[in-house]
């Protein structure tokens, strides 16, 4: 491998690798590579950051094509194919019964597998309720991009301001080549997680089925699948504001009342919210395994010596940002000498409870433990 | 600039092995994933857009009429760029107006290198990003256009010597070149890399 140790900013932004890299077209191989070579060499960590916002600012300036245009070509040249008469002459093909040809039959079983697929996976009809990614993407009133991860494995891409997306395979994320001053809003349809820049002035908008998520420089996941029956985002860092675009009927909070106000959530680390489609309604949650808000998590030890568990509980909401509702007066009684570090945090909790003979439950987006308490 | 999808290599080349076999019903999806990526590369010969937009079609319609003599190892995307160059130049020469760009029979390469400014956080990148951008306006056309298919297009020395029809070693050449004047610059220039924002 090259020695980059010598490498200046310059010499980063003319070096194929990382290029490739920025631009969202490396290899995994050169993609895991790139990601540990930051965190190895903190000192190029500056001039890294520099190439990078280079590479992806120095561009060639290029001409506007419409959709339309481009469609209109494709459609002319295929127009003229038809005309034209092929130089290969048609093979003769010896005759079978047609169920016998191979691609029948492979086609037989792709129905049977389809079909299961089908009526097992809880899917949603569209309506006048739902909205889907391609209404999204031609209202849109900028000229979009489009990536189809079309493979089987994750995609990274960087978006125009810089932001990185994972996007799993079978989504589609569309976005304008350049955003707009005011706004950055991407549509996504299928799953992806958001790694987004920070910029308070222009505010990160995700469009995903009938949910719109806004954001202005954090991590989070959203699933967003066109036939799926829930739309999903999912927080990791910063806070995300969630809500269900104007238009769709809510239930909850608005039913009943007569103007259709916009029903919304704010969502902080380790909260997800789920949107009921056919019942068009949002539920706030944690998610399945929460994670630590520190950096370094492995370093972070739990250790306390005859505590009230109300400091334990105390240090856990920290630490995963969740609520834990208990009654103060009776578990303050409760005192422990115990350790923990890399368990999760049911795990911690289970193990807490068990000393102190309480027990908890995931109520929405709290975590509520009750027990008699120590006397 | 992104093409409008952005299909993986491997899926781009499989349409194309389809589309060699005879299989006429990839066209739409080949021509969708690369389309754009071939109308900015002929946009840098001509300030004519209908002209490689119809050069584009006769590139595809040839291609399908003489699939059998492709050869099916030159990857799709370095092909189809190394037949709209040839085509853009001949139909230019037969329409009578080669200029703006070009002396008589000579393609010229004409591309404007920008900065967008949204993207950079403080002054000192802004800084590199312009004088970098200054640095690759001054360089010659044919240095440009190697940079430019292997930054922008991402293409490697020997489909790039094939899209200009040079040999390779002509490829590595320029871009030694290019690379070497670059830095050169960027080592002598500090002072005049401050005012070149104001210049631009």
């Amino acid at each position: 491998m090259t020695d980059y140790s010598t490498y200046t900013a310059d010499d980063f932004v003319f070096d194929d690798a990382f290029r490739r890299w920025v631009r969202g077209s490396a290899t995994p191989a050169e993609q895991m590579f790139w990601e540990t070579y930051g965190i190895d060499h903190p000192e190029q960590a500056a001039m890294l950051a520099q190439a990078r916002q280079v590479v992806l600012a120095l561009q060639a300036a290029e001409p506007e094509l419409s959709h339309a245009e481009v469609t209109a070509t494709i459609r002319r040249t295929v127009e003229r194919m038809g005309d034209v008469q092929p130089d290969v002459p048609v093979r003769s093909l010896p005759v079978r019964r047609w169920d016998q040809h191979p691609a029948v039959r492979v086609a037989a079983v792709l129905v049977v597998i389809l079909g299961l697929g089908w009526a097992l996976w809880p899917t949603v009809q569209p309506d006048e309720r739902t909205v889907s990614y391609q209404q999204l993407t031609r209202q849109a009133d900028q000229q979009l991009t489009e990536q189809h991860n079309a493979t089987s494995q994750p995609q990274q891409l960087t978006l125009p301001d810089g932001s990185r997306v994972t996007l799993q395979p079978g989504s589609r994320l569309s976005y304008p080549a350049r955003f707009a001053l005011d706004s950055r809003t991407v549509y996504l349809t299928g799953d992806a997680f958001f790694n987004v820049v920070r910029n308070p002035g222009q505010p990160f908008l995700v469009h995903a089925n009938e949910l719109v998520t806004k954001v202005l420089g954090t991590s989070f996941r959203i699933r967003a699948y066109e036939q799926a029956r829930e739309t999903m985002v999912e927080v990791r860092t910063g806070q995300v504001s969630v809500s269900v675009r104007p238009g769709v009927v809510t239930a909850g909070k608005t039913a009943g009342s007569q103007e259709q106000a916009w029903q919304g959530v704010v969502l902080t680390p380790n909260e997800k919210v789920v949107f009921s489609r056919p019942e068009a309604r949002l539920t706030k949650m944690l998610v399945e395994e929460p994670a630590m808000l520190i950096d370094k998590p492995a370093e972070v030890a739990f250790a306390f010596t005859d505590a009230p568990v109300t400091e334990v509980f105390q240090a856990l909401e920290k630490a995963y940002g969740v609520d834990i509702i208990y009654d103060r007066e009776v578990m303050r009684q409760c005192l422990l000498t115990i350790s923990l570090t890399d368990e999760s945090l049911y795990d911690k909790l289970t193990i807490v409870c068990k000393a102190i003979e309480a027990r908890y439950e995931v109520l929405d987006a709290q975590i509520v433990v009750s027990g008699k308490g120590c006397q | 600039m992104r093409p409008s999808t952005r299909l993986d290599e491997n899926t781009l080349q499989g349409l194309w092995q389809r589309l060699l076999q005879g299989e006429g019903g990839v066209m739409e999806s080949l021509m969708q994933a690369v389309f754009r990526s071939l109308f900015h590369y002929g946009t840098k010969f001509t300030t004519d857009h209908e002209l490689v937009k119809d050069c584009i079609q006769d590139v595809f319609v040839d291609v399908w009429l003489h699939r059998s003599a492709v050869d099916a190892h030159i990857p799709a995307k370095a092909y189809l760029m190394a037949s709209l160059r040839r085509k853009i130049h001949r139909k230019s020469i037969k329409q009578g107006y080669f200029q703006p760009f070009g002396e008589a029979d000579e393609l010229r390469f004409q591309a404007d290198f920008t900065v967008q400014d949204a993207i950079i956080s403080d002054e000192a990148t802004r800084q590199t990003a312009y004088r970098l951008k200054q640095l690759l306006d001054l360089l010659p056309k044919r240095q440009q256009e190697v940079i430019y298919l292997k930054f922008f297009h991402d293409l490697d020395r020997e489909h790039i010597a094939g899209v200009m029809g040079v040999a390779p070693q002509t490829v590595s050449n320029l871009l030694q070149l290019a690379l070497q004047k670059l830095r050169q610059y960027a080592s002598e220039l500090p002072l005049l890399s401050l005012l070149l924002p104001l210049l631009s």
